[in-house]
């Protein structure tokens, strides 16, 4: 019986061993080309350092390429890269031309086995995708990881993005016009006095209650667009706040992203929140639904979120 | 030395033994290459076993050159290393999860019994949210941490649970029920803070083998390996002791050194196993009881075919993770549950039925 | 070749109470001992300080000279086998697989079993006479298979010690006959020490010859029956009053525990004469002393269970030798303890020549207006030795006023509604 016991695990270990140095041979053939950072950029290359801090090297100018997240799908189509973008997620859907390239996974996990498929030659990740970069670049495949705090931020992702797929040009001009944009709704809000400035809440999910801080993206919007985000001040991206904290800084504006198209619901529900009754945007019925795509993503459709929000908040100047 | 034919009140131990671990075998291979042929990428079985052929040193095969370097890679360096990473934590989690029901002498304990898996998860979560994965060799560190946490986890359980020499079974439960709560606790408090990691976290605790790389598969698998070894060098002390300690001690076995040793072997699996791929469960609770009802709980068999099937288990239901809403995938953790809980109810109900055709006196 | 014992002055403490306070005894090879004494006294701690489960605080085992301590458990498992009270089996082993089991001490860690132990294995199982049962799950069988199955592997341990544990405390008579029968029997091949604790008296004279009374964690007495089982040393370590008796079939000794000691001289009660005799009498004595009249019994031989009663209780009694027939002395005893009692019952017994003449007396006193009960008369040709004789008496007294019951049931109910009973004890 032992006997069986042992010939059975004996086989099975060496099976084991085996195949391992078997398939140990190729992996440690394999040397990523990315690594090696040249001294003295030759002409034709380019070397660029992301948002993550990763220094890295471009011989070609990339012709495939994936996205690993809306925004930076976003960014791509906007800088006229739409005929060399081959992958992108699942939750990419705009522009509409986005949903007709291959999916490649979902928000925070990309199937490699698809990235690889597709044969980029740039992977556009963001910072969530701390496990994936590693691993894409052990297989050989570049990868450029942007990440948007502020607008500044958004600046330099496009810039980044712009300068490694050799459209500096469409780089520049995107950030010019929207700098424009921006500029002119400055223009207007800045002339209003701080303490006339509306106290926006901003609520990310209902239960548990959640807020956009600091970090978020969505608060340099309502910065830029004349608001005052009333939890500006929580150094996080989306805090988890107490409803007498809300009630107590009295926000003239609620905002809130439309998910699923309950906005009654919302509108009711909100009214009907012990100590809401006396907020002055519940008071005045201003609560209004947003589009999340546009607020919550670092791209280039900020802009319109700008436009849209200085409108909602003084319809009287715009 | 004939095959001894099992007889039992159960019906279902026709089988012998040579011709059980024989099915299981095979059960392994078929699941080993049906998780390498399907995929969010279609291969087509012809090119991966072109390829295969082609990646032993001794054989260079033409038809390899044209199938395209991609194909190689995603079959070489993602799903290979996967199918053997699912292989390795399977059959980690199914013997351990056998080497606890028979220490414990209880058929609920499962791997995670004793606080390892906690105090791996805290290790994760602790590397994740630390911003240790940015520098360096970033993957390599939260495997590492975990591991740790896991090991540290199981020596402050076997100290607080020690009394002199002697380490009573029932008090080593309970601290690790203690300790695995307290630290399950510190998790989730961790998490509550992970702000925009929260994703990562989250979707680490609920278990997946997409972190497997050829590294990894390195890695883990010495202490898979002498984890293994261990606990099946004392499966006959371990049947002894499934009688009861004093029963043991009567028939010679050191009950203090083997249940220690028992502890070592049986978490450096776990250890390895959460490390790497979060928590994944009822692979350890239902797969020895599958082998148990079949073919008796002698451990001689029992551990090796609980390895086995755990192996095979796991690398099917990641294969259906990848492929069933391809190309996103569901969290291994979550179909092992869904299977596992409905088979561990089936087993309950067999188990009640055998009991009545077996009771009496 | 069974092992020399020595356990000298045992202590042991268990949170603060001492279980042994001074054990000390030998045992000597190839002794067949049985360990007696009360629920407490430290049967189980001793035995579990000589197989090693238990640590002693204080005191010294000595197994062949050698301290114990010395051993490792491998060691001490070639050399003792435990068979414990009870077995719990929530695993399905097979009867094989747990009778292997018996081997491990015997096991190399990377050899498979051996020839010779596939056949100690065998055999062990024939002597216990669980072969049939090979292939079972041990969950699936009955108490007592369990102990027999617990013995071979235990058999198959191949120890110069055997220790049992209150072996049979959960069997039924057979069973428990049987596992103490294939102990004594492997003391007697193999010279196997044997050491069992066992609750139950009368069962262990059965079949050890050495015995070691424990009280209060020390030996009280240790050596042959007659020796060690007294009803002083009874009382000593029970705590209660007990007959000590010779079995009247095999001899052996036997306990019996007084409980319920009646008084049978309460006033208040009536007095009932119930004419002795064998057996045959017993029923009618136990049911009138436990309806609590007082009695007296006569004529008796001194043989005879009535006699025995008598003594027991200490009530009046005739006694008459052997084979005589009653003198004038005994017959005027008998008359005066017939004419004290208010009730005369004569019980189911045999008549012959010698005791008919009983009936002369009883005669008398039916005459004089004493009210007698005759058990079952119908019958009395069974129990007729006197040629007939005795039939013609009973239906005289019948005749004359005797009251004729069929039995004891009948007897009891004719006592409730005219007697009314003494104090009615139980």
């Amino acid at each position: 019986m032992i006997l069986k016991r042992l010939s059975v695990f004996n086989v099975l270990l060496v099976l084991v061993i085996f195949s391992l140095m078997v398939f140990g041979c190729e992996s440690s053939g394999e040397l990523n080309s990315n690594e090696e950072i040249n001294e003295e950029p030759d002409a034709g290359e380019v070397t660029v350092t992301d948002q993550m801090g990763r220094e890295v090297t471009f011989t070609t100018v990339p012709q495939r390429i994936i996205s690993l997240s809306p925004s930076n799908t976003e960014v791509a189509f906007a800088l006229d890269l739409s005929d060399r973008i081959v992958g992108v997620t699942e939750y990419c859907n705009y522009p509409p031309e986005a949903q007709d390239r291959e999916i490649v996974g979902g928000f925070s996990t990309p199937n490699l086995e698809k990235i690889l498929e597709l044969e980029p030659d740039l992977v556009i990740a963001s910072t969530i995708h701390v496990e994936e970069v590693p691993r894409l670049e052990e297989l050989g495949i570049p990868v450029l990881v942007i990440e948007s705090v502020t607008l500044v931020d958004l600046f330099t992702s496009i810039s980044l993005v712009s300068e490694v797929t050799g459209v500096s040009d469409n780089g520049e001009e995107l950030i010019t016009s929207m700098q424009e944009r921006i500029a002119a709704v400055e223009a207007v809000v800045s002339q209003i006095p701080e303490t006339d400035k509306l106290k926006v809440y901003y609520e990310v999910y209902s239960d548990p209650l959640m807020s956009a801080g600091s970090n978020a993206f969505v608060n340099e919007i309502i910065t830029l667009s004349g608001g005052v985000n009333i939890f500006g001040e929580i150094n996080e991206s989306y805090p988890q706040i107490s409803a007498e904290v809300v009630a107590e800084r009295l926000p003239d504006i609620i905002l809130y992203p439309d998910y699923h198209g309950t906005a009654d619901l919302m509108e009711e529900s909100m009214a009907a929140r012990p100590g809401w009754e006396n907020i002055p945007a519940v008071v005045n019925g201003e609560i209004y639904a947003i589009s999340d795509d546009t607020f919550a993503r670092p791209g280039p459709r900020i802009v319109e979120a700008i436009e849209d929000a200085a409108r909602l908040f003084y319809p009287d100047l715009f | 030395m004939n095959s001894k034919l099992k007889k039992n009140s159960s019906i279902a131990r026709i089988l012998t033994k040579p011709v059980f671990m024989g099915l299981l075998l095979l059960l392994l291979v078929i699941v080993m290459a049906a998780g390498m042929v399907w995929g969010a990428v279609s291969l087509g079985w012809k090119n991966i076993l072109v390829i295969l052929l082609d990646a032993f040193p001794f054989y260079h095969s033409e038809a390899a050159e044209a199938v395209g370097q991609v194909y190689k890679d995603i079959l070489l360096q993602i799903r290979v290393p996967r199918v053997l990473m699912a292989a390795a934590v399977g059959s980690s989690l199914a013997v351990s999860g056998a080497v606890f029901q028979g220490l414990f002498r209880n058929p609920m304990a499962e791997p995670y019994v004793i606080g390892v898996s906690s105090g791996s998860a805290l290790g994760a979560v602790v590397a994740m949210l630390g911003g240790f994965t940015i520098a360096g060799s970033g993957y390599g560190i939260v495997p590492l941490f975990a591991f740790t946490g896991g090991l540290l986890t199981i020596i402050t359980v076997y100290s607080m649970a020690r009394v002199g020499r002697a380490v009573p079974v029932m008090t080593l439960l309970l601290a690790g029920i203690a300790i695995s709560s307290f630290l399950s606790a510190l998790v989730s408090l961790l998490t509550y803070f992970a702000g925009e990691k929260l994703h990562m976290v989250v979707f680490w605790m609920m278990g997946g083998l997409g972190g497997a790389t050829w590294q990894t598969v390195k890695i883990m698998l010495p202490y898979v390996l002498v984890g293994f070894i261990i606990v099946m060098m004392f499966s006959r002390e371990l049947n002894a002791m499934l009688l009861g300690e004093e029963t043991a001690s009567n028939l010679g076995v050191d009950t203090e050194k083997v249940k220690k040793i028992l502890l070592v072997g049986a978490s450096m699996l776990v250890a390895a196993a959460v490390s790497t791929s979060g928590i994944i469960g009822f692979v350890g609770l239902v797969v020895p009881h599958f082998i148990r009802l079949v073919a008796g709980p002698d451990h001689r068999f029992l551990l090796p075919a609980s390895a086995i099937l755990g192996g095979a288990l796991l690398i099917a239901t990641d294969t259906l993770a990848r492929v069933i809403i391809a190309p996103t995938e569901l969290p291994v953790g979550i179909i092992t549950s869904i299977i596992g809980a409905p088979m561990f109810i089936y087993l309950l109900k067999k188990r009640r039925k055998l009991r009545y055709f077996g009771g009496g006196g | 070749m069974g092992l020399e014992i020595q356990v000298n002055d045992l202590k042991l403490t268990y949170d603060t109470e001492p279980i042994l306070d001074g054990t000390e005894f030998k045992v000597e090879r190839g002794d067949l001992v049985a360990l007696l004494g009360a629920n407490g006294a430290g049967k189980s701690t001793l035995l579990r300080c000589i197989s090693r489960i238990l640590q002693p605080d204080a005191g010294h085992i000595l197994i062949d000279g050698q301290e114990l301590k010395e051993f490792n458990n491998r060691e001490t498992a070639r050399l003792m086998a435990v068979v414990p009270q009870e077995t719990t089996a929530d695993f399905d082993f097979t009867v094989e697989d747990i009778v292997m089991m018996g081997r491990f001490p015997y096991l190399h860690r990377f050899k498979k079993e051996s020839d010779n132990d596939l056949e100690i294995v065998r055999q062990s199982m024939e002597m216990t006479g669980v072969s049939h049962l090979a292939d079972r799950s041990i969950a699936a069988l009955s108490g007592g298979e369990k102990q027999r199955v617990v013995m071979a592997r235990a058999v198959a341990q191949q120890p110069r010690i055997l220790l049992l544990d209150e072996p049979t405390a959960n069997l039924d008579i057979g069973y428990q006959s049987m596992l103490l029968e294939l102990a004594a029997r492997l003391n007697k091949e193999e010279q196997v020490t044997v050491i069992a604790a066992i609750h139950d008296i009368n069962l262990a004279v059965h079949h050890f010859n050495r015995f070691i009374l424990l009280a209060e964690g020390r030996v009280l007495a240790a050596g042959r029956a007659e020796e060690v089982i007294t009803a002083d040393n009874i009382k000593k370590s029970y705590g209660v009053q007990a007959s000590i008796f010779r079995h009247p079939l095999h001899g052996v000794l036997q306990v019996s525990v007084i409980n319920n000691r009646r008084s049978h001289n309460k006033s208040g009660s009536k007095r009932v004469h119930v004419i002795g005799g064998g057996e045959e009498a017993l029923p009618t004595l136990e049911l009138l002393s436990q309806k609590g009249f007082n009695l007296s019994v006569g004529p008796v031989s001194s043989q005879d269970s009535g006699c025995r009663f008598a003594h027991f209780h200490g009530l009046p009694v005739i006694i008459v030798p052997p084979f005589t027939t009653m003198n004038s002395d005994h017959r005027s005893e008998h008359l005066r303890l017939l004419r004290q009692a208010e009730l005369i019952v004569i019980p189911p017994i045999p008549f012959g020549e010698g005791n008919l003449p009983i009936f002369e007396e009883v005669d008398i006193v039916l005459d004089e207006g004493k009210t007698v009960c005759l058990i079952d008369p119908e019958k009395i040709e069974s129990r007729d030795y006197s040629a007939g004789k005795a039939k013609q008496v009973m239906r005289c007294l019948i005749d004359k006023g005797a009251v004729a019951l069929k039995d004891i049931e009948e007897l009891e109910s004719y006592l409730s509604m005219n007697h009314g009973g003494g104090d009615e004890i139980g």
